[in-house]
């Protein structure tokens, strides 16, 4: 028997069906069922629901990775003048009163908040997580502050973050299709 | 890599100042919108339905 071959049951007596894995990554498709070979025991049975929950399982594990692009980019070039995709170099934009601009994050912004100070205030959540960053971006890049702060705000609010929700967004749509088929199977027992 | 990153970093700001505006609140709001509440409220959310299927499927088996 070929190296990762499974034992169908029938190596013995020839059935074509003992190389089976090997021989479907040979043909790169589905070998043609003969009558008289017989069927392997744990074939997975593909019928049209099976496919379309497999192509939803899909398309419901890729949404995030596609709607995040979608929706990142109309926001972005929403502005009069639209932002570029990517800059060089840091803006530096004037204060104006209306909106906030790349002043508001070069120097502070000196807007009214509409969130309580709790929040958004210098002495609130805002001000200390822009510590904290400021604080990892110094042990990270002592010489160069403020790369080590972008690169730490990059690595907690663009990479570690959104890649914890996207591992439990997965984590729940595989025990949805776990704790489905266990039902079905309950179900089709049961009748 | 510090191209890439920088770019990345000031297309993150460059959103938020969008969103900001949009919504009629400044940078500071709607960085806390986003990462103090919506952030860990969806956080939350994800980990409550994981906890609750393990239950469910602890139940099944």
């Amino acid at each position: 028997m070929a190296k990762g071959a499974r034992d169908w049951g029938g190596a013995s007596a020839g059935n074509r069906w003992a190389e089976f894995p090997a021989e479907c990554v040979r043909r790169k498709g589905w070998p043609s069922l003969v009558a008289g070979h017989g069927n392997p025991p744990s074939l997975p049975h593909v019928t049209p629901q099976s496919m379309l929950a497999r192509v939803r399982f899909l398309a419901a594990a890729l949404a995030p990775l596609v709607l995040t692009p979608l929706l990142f980019l109309p926001v972005l070039r929403s502005g009069s003048p639209p932002a570029p995709l990517a800059r060089a170099v840091l803006p530096q934009e004037s204060l104006s009163p209306g909106h906030c601009t790349w002043y508001c994050h070069n120097h502070g912004c000196p807007h009214h908040p509409v969130l309580p100070s709790a929040l958004s205030g210098d002495d609130g959540l805002f001000g200390w997580t822009v510590e904290a960053l400021h604080s990892g971006g110094d042990a990270l890049s002592p010489r160069t502050p403020g790369v080590g702060y972008g690169a730490v705000n990059l690595a907690v609010f663009c990479a570690a973050w959104p890649a914890g929700m996207y591992a439990l967004w997965l984590v729940a749509l595989q025990q949805r299709r776990r704790i489905r088929g266990l039902r079905a199977r309950r179900r089709a027992g049961a009748a | 890599m510090f191209r890439l990153g920088f770019a990345v970093y000031a297309a993150c700001v460059d959103f938020m100042l969008h969103a900001a505006s949009l919504f009629g609140m400044t940078y500071r709001d709607a960085n806390a919108l986003l990462f103090f509440v919506v952030w860990p409220a969806v956080t939350l959310g994800l980990l409550l339905v994981v906890v609750w299927q393990a239950f469910v499927l602890r139940r099944l088996r």
